[in-house]
C-alpha cells in the first residue's frame, strides 16, 4: 500500500519541500531508497528498521520502496528518519494517518526509537511556513529553536512510540509564540568597554564604526589592546532585529552551530577566524556547501587578527562579499548563495617586529625600511580600499592605567550608537542602507557638506593627497560622525574628525 | 679633444675608472688622444701584471668604431661630462679624485649653489621630518639639494626639495638608468625633469656595495657643504662627512637625542667641530657671508597663522614633544572627537604633521 508524508531538505541554505512516499508490496523482503539520497540518508533504512522493531511495532517483511520526491534533487542529512518511519507505519496501517495530512515531519531516529534533534530546523520551518504549512512534528531537542518561529502548530516528539500512540488518541499541537523582544532584558556583558582605560581614539573609532557599520583597520604594536577592543565591539552594536536574527539563526542552524540559549540570538555574531584559515573556511564550502566564517558573521563582526599573516588568496576572496553582501559558492551539488553582510575589523602590527612608529618604551623597531613597506603591502590595494577607517592603537601609558577617571561603559556607548542609527534610518527610510554601503551617487545625494566643510575638503584633497576612493571614504565616515551629532548637514568639525581616520601613509602606494 | 673624450668614456665603459690607471695611461701616452695609438707591447710595459685589464684596453683600441657607436647611443639619452670638458662641475673638479666621466640625466645648473644632505637610510621619523623640512626651506633660499636617492633621509631630502619646486640632484651608486631602490621611481622621474640624476657608472651597471661609499665623494664634492641629518656611529653618512672634511667642505650636523642610536654619529660630529644646525638660516647665513648666495632672506615667506584658543592649547602640547591623540585627550580633558578635528585643522594649516604610529609633531 502507498503512504505519503511531507518533510523538507536543506542544502546550503536552500530548503526544498520533499514528499516521502513509501510503497510496500509483496515480494522478497528488501528496502530501497530512491531519489538521490546521500550516504546518511541511505543508512536511515537500518535505523528505521531497528527503531520500529524496538518500539513494539513491526517492520514489514515485504518489498519496501522509499521515494524522496522530487527525485532529481540531492538529499542529505539524518532528519529523513522520522518521516520515512512514519510513512512505513502508515503504509502498513500501524498508525493513524489522518492527522498527518499537511504536516511537516522532521527528525532523526536512534535504534531504540528515540527521536533526536537535527541541524537546520529553523530555516526549514521558515521556508515551509512560507509555503503555507501550518503544522509540524519536530524533535523535542529542537524545541527552543522552533519556538522562535511565530504561529506554527508544533508537536514535539521524544519517542516514535509516543508519536504513534498520540496519533491514535488524537494529537495535540502546540502553537509557537515567536521570539519575544523585551527591551529590559539586556544581558550584562562579559566584556565591557569600561575595562579599557585610555585608548580614547581607538574607542572613538569603534563607536563610529558601530554607528555607520563601517569596516575598520587597527594598526598597533603587540599588546596595545587591538584584540581587546575588537572583542568589545558587539557589545556596543544594537541588538539584532527580528528579521536579522532569523537570518542569522537560519545560517547557524544550517551550520549546526545554533546554541540552545535563545538570548544569544539577539547579540550580533562575532567571529574571529585564526589567520591560518583557508579560503574555503571563510566563504563556505564542502561538496555540499556549508556557510563559512563570513556568513557566520552575517549582520555581525568578522574580526581578522594579524591580517597580513593571512594567506593572500584567502584575503582576496573577501573583496566580492564585502561589496555585495553575499557570497556565491559553486560546487558539484549546485550553486549556493549565502548572505554575508558583515563588518570587517582588521588588526595588524605596523611591521614584522611590531614596533615601527611605536618605539617608546625601550622597544625599538629593528626592521629594514623595505620590510616595513612590504609588510603593509601584503594587504592588497583593493582590499584596503574597502576599509573606511584606519586607527592606530598605542600601548597605554602608566597614567592611563592608574587614572581614577572611569571609562564609559558599553551600555552608554551603545545608547549613542542606537541614536545615530535611528537617525540614519530616518534619512534612508529603508532598514537596510547604512552609511557604509552608500554608493558614489548616493554619497552625492545624502552627504551634503556645509560651505566651510567643502572648503576644508578642497584643502585636504590637495594637501593630504587624497585619492578619489579616499574622498568617498572620508565622505561616508564624516556622514556617520554627523549622524552621531544628529546633524543633517556635514559640518567642518565632522569632516575634520573623519580626516584623522584616513589611510595611514605607509599603506599608500605610489 | 674628441679623441681624448672618446678614450676616457670608452675606458669608463670597460670599467677602467681608477684614477691610478688613468694617470698611468696619460703619463705614458702623453695625452688621452694618443691612447688610441698604444700598442700591445706598450700596454705590457704599462700593466705588466694585469692581464685582464690589458685585454680590455686592447679591445677598445682595436674597435674604435664599436665604442664610438656605443657612446653616441648613450649620448642620445644622457649627457656625458668628462673631466676634460669645460662644463664639468667646477667644485667636483677640485677634489682629490674626481670621477673622469659623469653621466647626467636632466640639467646641471652651475649657477645654483649646492648643499649635500645625507643621513641614515633607516631613518627615524625625526630624521625624515628634519630632512624634508630643511630641504624644503633651503630651496626657498635658492639653494639646491644634493643627495643619494636612497631610502630614508635621502628620499625625504629630495622629496622636500621637489615639494617646494626646488632644484635637487641625485647621485647614484649604480648605472644612471637603474632605479634603485625602485620605490623611488616617481621621485627619480621628477628629478630627471626638474633637477638632475648623476652617476659615474655607465648605464646598465647594477648597484654594488662598494659603489656607494665611492659615490659619497661625488655628493660632497659637488656641494659647498655637507649637512648630516642622522647617522649611526659607523655609517655611510659619516663616510660622506669624512670626504667632505678631506675636500675642505663645511660639515653641518643636526643635533639629536643623545640616547638615540641614529643621532650618536651627528652628535659626535658636532662635538668634533662640525657646525650645529638648528634652523636653515644657520647654513644660509654662512653661504651668504662667503658670497656664494646673494640674499639671505627667503624667496617666499609663509604667512603668520592665527590660532583659536583651543588650537593654541593643543599646539602648546605638541610643541613640547611628539604626542599621541590619547595623551592630548588626557592632558586637555577635551573629548576625543574634538581633538581629532582640531588636529586635522592644524595639519591642514601646515603647523603639525603626523609621524608613523600617529604621533604628532610641530613643524615649527
Amino acid at each position: 500500500m502507498l503512504a505519503k508524508v511531507v518533510t523538507a531538505s536543506l542544502i546550503g541554505l536552500q530548503v526544498v519541500k520533499i514528499d516521502v512516499e513509501v510503497d510496500t508490496a509483496n515480494g522478497l523482503p528488501a528496502v530501497n531508497i530512491v531519489g538521490l539520497p546521500d550516504a546518511a540518508v541511505k543508512e536511515s533504512r537500518d535505523r528505521v528498521r531497528a527503531a520500529i522493531d524496538n518500539s513494539d511495532m513491526e517492520f514489514p517483511m515485504q518489498r519496501v520502496t522509499v521515494n524522496l520526491a522530487p527525485a532529481d534533487s540531492r538529499k542529505e542529512g539524518t532528519h529523513f528518519d522520522l518521516p520515512i518511519a512514519m510513512a512505513v507505519l502508515l503504509s502498513t496501517e500501524q498508525a493513524n494517518g489522518n492527522p498527518l495530512k499537511d504536516t511537516v515531519i522532521i527528525g532523526e531516529l536512534s535504534l531504540d526509537g528515540t527521536v533526536m534533534g537535527v541541524n537546520g530546523v529553523l530555516p526549514m520551518m521558515l521556508e515551509m511556513k512560507a509555503r503555507g504549512y501550518q503544522r509540524m512534528i519536530l524533535p523535542w531537542d529542537n524545541h527552543q529553536e522552533a519556538m522562535l518561529v511565530e504561529g506554527i502548530h508544533c508537536y514535539f516528539v521524544t519517542h516514535l512510540k509516543e508519536l504513534v500512540t498520540d496519533l491514535a488518541k488524537g494529537i495535540q499541537f502546540e502553537l509557537t509564540m515567536g521570539m519575544k523582544i523585551d527591551e529590559e532584558d539586556q544581558a550584562s556583558l562579559a566584556e565591557d568597554f569600561c575595562e579599557i582605560s585610555g585608548q580614547d581614539s581607538l574607542k572613538r573609532a569603534m563607536e563610529i564604526v558601530a554607528a555607520g557599520s563601517h569596516n575598520l583597520m587597527m594598526v598597533g604594536p603587540p599588546g596595545s589592546g587591538k584584540t581587546m577592543a575588537a572583542r568589545r565591539l558587539p557589545g556596543i552594536l544594537p541588538e539584532l532585529g527580528f528579521e536579522e536574527s532569523m537570518e542569522v539563526a537560519a545560517i547557524y542552524s544550517a551550520a549546526g552551530l545554533l546554541t540552545k540559549d535563545v538570548h544569544s540570538l539577539k547579540t550580533r555574531p562575532f567571529r574571529a577566524p585564526h589567520h591560518t584559515a583557508s579560503a574555503v573556511s571563510l566563504t563556505g564550502g564542502g561538496r555540499v556547501p556549508r556557510p563559512g566564517e563570513i556568513s557566520l558573521s552575517h549582520h555581525g563582526v568578522l574580526f581578522l587578527d594579524e591580517l597580513p599573516e593571512f594567506d593572500k588568496r584567502t584575503l582576496e576572496i573577501l573583496r566580492q562579499p564585502l561589496e555585495d553582501g553575499h557570497v556565491t559558492v559553486s560546487r558539484s551539488a549546485g550553486t549556493f548563495s549565502f548572505p554575508a553582510r558583515f563588518m570587517m575589523i582588521g588588526a595588524m602590527n605596523p611591521c614584522p617586529c611590531g614596533y615601527y612608529g611605536f618605539d617608546e618604551k625601550g622597544q625599538h623597531c629593528h626592521c629594514a625600511p623595505y620590510q616595513v613597506q612590504r609588510y603593509a603591502h601584503r594587504i592588497s590595494g583593493p582590499l584596503m580600499d574597502r576599509v573606511d577607517l584606519f586607527c592606530e592603537a598605542r600601548r597605554i601609558e602608566y597614567e592611563d592605567l592608574t587614572t581614577t577617571k572611569t571609562a564609559e561603559s558599553s551600555a552608554t556607548i551603545r545608547k549613542r550608537v542606537m541614536k545615530a542609527r535611528a537617525f540614519q534610518r530616518e534619512r534612508y527610510g529603508m532598514e537596510n542602507i547604512k552609511n557604509a554601503y552608500l554608493s558614489p551617487s548616493q554619497i552625492k545625494q545624502y552627504c551634503q557638506l556645509e560651505s566651510d566643510a567643502a572648503k576644508l575638503m578642497e584643502t585636504a584633497f590637495d594637501k593630504m593627497k587624497l585619492s578619489a576612493r579616499a574622498y568617498h571614504r572620508m565622505m561616508k565616515v564624516s556622514r556617520t560622525i554627523a549622524d552621531m551629532d544628529l546633524s543633517e548637514v556635514i559640518e567642518e568639525k565632522h569632516l575634520a574628525e573623519a580626516l584623522q581616520f584616513r589611510t595611514n601613509q605607509h599603506f599608500q602606494r605610489s | 679633444m674628441d679623441q681624448q673624450r672618446m678614450a676616457l668614456i670608452s675606458l669608463n665603459l670597460e670599467g677602467i675608472t681608477a684614477a691610478k690607471d688613468l694617470l698611468a695611461i696619460e703619463n705614458y701616452a702623453g695625452n688621452f688622444g694618443d691612447f688610441w695609438h698604444l700598442s700591445a707591447s706598450c700596454l705590457q710595459e704599462l700593466f705588466p701584471l694585469a692581464t685582464e685589464k690589458r685585454k680590455r684596453i686592447i679591445k677598445i683600441i682595436n674597435n674604435p668604431k664599436l665604442y664610438f657607436d656605443k657612446v653616441s647611443a648613450i649620448e642620445s639619452n644622457y649627457a656625458i661630462y668628462t673631466i676634460l670638458d669645460q662644463d664639468y662641475p667646477f667644485y667636483l673638479h677640485q677634489i682629490y679624485d674626481p670621477p673622469y666621466v659623469l653621466y647626467v640625466k636632466g640639467n646641471l645648473k652651475p649657477e645654483i649653489p649646492l648643499i649635500a644632505m645625507v643621513g641614515a637610510r633607516k631613518a627615524s621619523a625625526y630624521g625624515k621630518w628634519a630632512a624634508g623640512e630643511f630641504s624644503r626651506q633651503l630651496v626657498q633660499f635658492g639653494v639646491g639639494i644634493v643627495s643619494g636617492l636612497a631610502y630614508g633621509v635621502d628620499a625625504a631630502c629630495h622629496q622636500g626639495a621637489l615639494d617646494a619646486d626646488g632644484y635637487t640632484i641625485g647621485v647614484l651608486g649604480c648605472g644612471i638608468d637603474q632605479i634603485y631602490p625602485s620605490s623611488n621611481r616617481k621621485m627619480y622621474l621628477e628629478m630627471a625633469s626638474s633637477g638632475a640624476i648623476l652617476s659615474e657608472y655607465p648605464p646598465g651597471t647594477s648597484p654594488q656595495k662598494h659603489f656607494f661609499p665611492a659615490r659619497n665623494r661625488i655628493i660632497s664634492g659637488l656641494s659647498h657643504g655637507v649637512f648630516i641629518l642622522e647617522a649611526g656611529l659607523k655609517s655611510g653618512s659619516l663616510i660622506t662627512a669624512e670626504f667632505a672634511m678631506e675636500q675642505g667642505k663645511e660639515v653641518y650636523a643636526l643635533p639629536g637625542h643623545i640616547n638615540h642610536g641614529l643621532s650618536q654619529g651627528t652628535n659626535r660630529l658636532i662635538q668634533d667641530g662640525a657646525k650645529m644646525v638648528l634652523k636653515p638660516e644657520d647654513i644660509v647665513d654662512e653661504l651668504y657671508s662667503k658670497q656664494i648666495i646673494m640674499q639671505n632672506h627667503r624667496v617666499s615667506v609663509p604667512d603668520h597663522i592665527r590660532l583659536s584658543k583651543k588650537e593654541a592649547t593643543v599646539m602648546a602640547l605638541i610643541r613640547e614633544k611628539a604626542i599621541s591623540i590619547d595623551e592630548m585627550v588626557f592632558h586637555t580633558g577635551m573629548p576625543v572627537s574634538e581633538i581629532n578635528s582640531l588636529i586635522s585643522v592644524l595639519e591642514l594649516k601646515g603647523l603639525i604633521q603626523p609621524l608613523p604610529g600617529k604621533l604628532f609633531t610641530s613643524c615649527r
